[in-house]
């Protein structure tokens, strides 16, 4: 019933509203649309409204959090699936949340309305108006331009009003890079901070059921479509497409079917790509002295001296202009770990050191090292599954009063950067970090849930003996008694970037 | 006289900090109030522990200081970290969250460089040498 009243109130508006005999007069038509609508840079929020991971706005399993009133965050692109509004996928630029990056919704009713758009200069956009009055201002005039005789009027203004506001993000998607299936990104965003969803996140969908492939869309490469259909509390779905590239490590754990079909697609319509688990350079800017050996698809003893090289340069590179000794300016060095390094480098150096740091006196065996460096990438993945899509290895490091050794009263950060690769404890995180790439772990299936450790002499009041687990590396225990760490995992924490990254 | 005096000041001190409250929003924390029936939250870091609400301050006529405990943190040294909030009182609008002070845990030794807050020429300063905080505000 509702969908004939719909129809009929929608027949009724075209008929009227855009033809010829009924057109409004010109005191009442409504101003030429512009050629180029202005693309909205930023969202204000002004009233309390949620903050998700993905453009679905029911429930609470996508929720990320509550943005309040004045929270501000630049837009990277925009989600039209959705009847009464949009999806704004955002990057938060103010506050605690500084590099977050999450959904917002913006409604059609400018009464439901809890975010503003900004434009680059920071005038709030108003969304077109169908006329200069609204309706009950003056009804005989409002009547004139909708034709719509007998329909109350809040019913002609949100008919009006949502066909005005689709309007405006039909044109905006000319302004954008139009991914498709009514996702719109900002141009000159790079894909890694404004994808929709980790790889990592959608293939675990695909194995549990929860996504569906959808090869109807696939049209080679190596990144296969996926649908996921959401409900919301009303009992309406839309259904989403996310993209995924293929990899080994995903297709083991993936349904028979969907994997054979992958298999068979790659086949017919992938071209290999020519450097196969070569970081993209543009990406990751200008390799350092020895460091390409950093962007091998597998890294093995053979390895170590072009790592030991490339670990030499690293530092050299964070102690420029950082003194030298025991007066090593620690801002400076920390600044220079993000302004010197590309991303993998920053990784590559945020593992070794952190691990020298923090466990190199337990070192031989090496697998502290190797946890230590595991807790590492546990803590980057939560933090990009948390919205800090750009967050890495070196971000987790130093995030202030977490790990240790890089509290400025602590020698441990100046020894790690300053020692040099006959020292043993470089040669062992150097040796931990090839292991690394190929360690199985198990103990725990939570083991990627292991954020926390500390050393068996200190008692935090986050400790948990519920939590407790001991990993196992290739198959051999960590220490349970004397000099060791004790590893947690899902002790509650938030990730935020520190101030030397400038993220 | 003075002493109930006294009491009612205590009383509407303690009133106006119960104010805020803590909530967990999913596995996140948030500080949070109503101002004339309208909510604010505001969300907050921690490091591990549970976040509390020490006490609210005024900074000037418009600024409020709020300073929350948000939790233990360290591998080898466990250092406490207390936190503020500092929101303009006119416009409900979250200004910065900053580091307030830091103490050891029993057992950890460290010399603790702590926070530097300070007024002056009509600005706020806060500068952290342990996070490289740098925050300069002017009051109105």
């Amino acid at each position: 019933m509702r969908k004939v009243i719909l129809f009929t109130l929608i027949s009724l508006l075209s008929f009227s509203v855009f033809s010829e005999s009924s057109a409004p007069t010109e005191s009442v038509r409504p101003k030429p649309r512009p050629e180029r609508v202005t693309v909205p840079k930023k969202i204000r929020v002004t009233q309390v409204t949620t903050f998700r991971d993905t453009s679905f706005f029911g429930g609470q399993s996508n929720l990320l959090g509550i943005l309040n009133a004045g929270d501000e965050a630049e837009v990277l692109s925009v989600n039209t699936n959705h009847s009464e509004g949009v999806g704004f996928q955002v990057r938060i630029t103010t506050g605690p949340r500084k590099g977050q990056i999450g959904w917002v919704y913006y409604a059609k009713n400018p009464n439901s309305q809890k975010i503003e758009l900004l434009d680059k200069e920071d005038n709030v956009i108003e969304m077109p108006k169908p006329l200069s009055l609204l309706p009950g201002e003056d009804e005989e005039r409002w009547a004139q331009y909708s034709g719509m005789q007998g329909v109350p009027l809040n019913v002609q203004r949100d008919i009006i009003m949502g066909k005005e506001f689709n309007q405006y993000f039909d044109d905006l998607a000319k302004e954008m890079v139009n991914l498709g299936d009514g996702q719109m990104n900002q141009r000159g965003i790079p894909q890694h901070i404004s994808r929709l969803m980790s790889d990592k996140q959608i293939w675990n969908e695909v194995s549990t059921g929860d996504m569906e492939i959808d090869l109807d869309r696939y049209r080679g490469g190596n990144y296969f479509p996926f649908t996921k259909t959401y409900t919301d509390e009303n009992g309406y779905s839309t259904k989403a497409t996310y993209w995924a590239k293929a990899s080994d490590e995903f297709l083991s754990n993936i349904p028979e079917n969907i994997r054979t079909a992958i298999r068979s697609n790659q086949l017919e319509g992938c071209e290999p790509s020519k450097e196969e688990g070569v970081p993209n350079p543009e990406e990751l800017g200008e390799w350092n002295t020895g460091c390409h050996v950093l962007g091998y698809a597998t890294l093995g003893d053979q390895h170590f001296d072009m790592l030991s090289t490339c670990l030499d340069s690293l530092k050299a590179k964070v102690l420029e202009g950082a003194g030298s000794g025991n007066s090593i300016n620690r801002d400076t060095a920390f600044r220079n770990m993000y302004s010197k390094l590309n991303s993998k480098e920053q990784e590559f150096l945020a593992m070794t050191i952190t691990s020298f740091g923090e466990a190199g006196i337990l070192a031989p065996p090496l697998e502290e090292m190797v946890m230590v460096m595991k807790v590492l990438q546990n803590r980057k993945e939560y933090a990009q599954n948390k919205g800090y899509r750009d967050a890495n290895e070196l971000d987790a490091a130093l995030q202030s009063w977490q790990f240790s050794m890089y509290n400025s009263g602590d020698p441990n950060w100046k020894r790690a950067i300053r020692s040099n690769n006959s020292n043993p404890h470089t040669v062992n995180s150097i040796k931990s970090y090839i292991l690394f790439q190929n360690t199985t772990f198990s103990g725990s299936s939570k083991i990627d849930e292991v954020y926390h450790y500390h050393t068996e002499y200190v008692n935090p009041d986050w400790k948990d003996n519920n939590k407790k687990v001991n990993p196992v590396l290739n198959g051999r225990s960590l220490k349970t008694s004397g000099r060791r760490h004790i590893f947690y995992r899902n002790i509650p924490w938030s990730f935020r970037h520190n101030n030397w990254s400038g993220k | 006289m003075k002493k109930l005096i006294g009491l009612f000041l205590l009383l509407s001190q303690l009133t106006f900090a119960n104010q805020w409250s803590i909530e967990k929003v999913k596995d996140t924390y948030n500080l949070t109030t109503r101002k004339s029936s309208k909510l604010y939250s505001y969300f907050i870091p921690t490091t591990g522990s549970v976040p509390k609400v020490i006490k609210e301050e005024m900074i000037g006529e418009n600024l409020l200081k709020v300073i929350y405990y948000s939790g233990s943190a360290g591998t080898s040294q466990i250092v406490k970290s207390y936190r503020a909030v500092l929101i303009d009182k006119r416009t409900m609008k979250l200004i910065q969250d900053l580091p307030f002070k830091y103490e050891l845990d029993k057992g950890s030794k460290l010399d603790l460089i702590q926070p530097e807050w300070s007024i002056k020429n009509n600005q706020l300063s806060v500068i952290d040498k342990e996070s490289g905080v740098n925050f300069k505000y002017p009051l109105k």
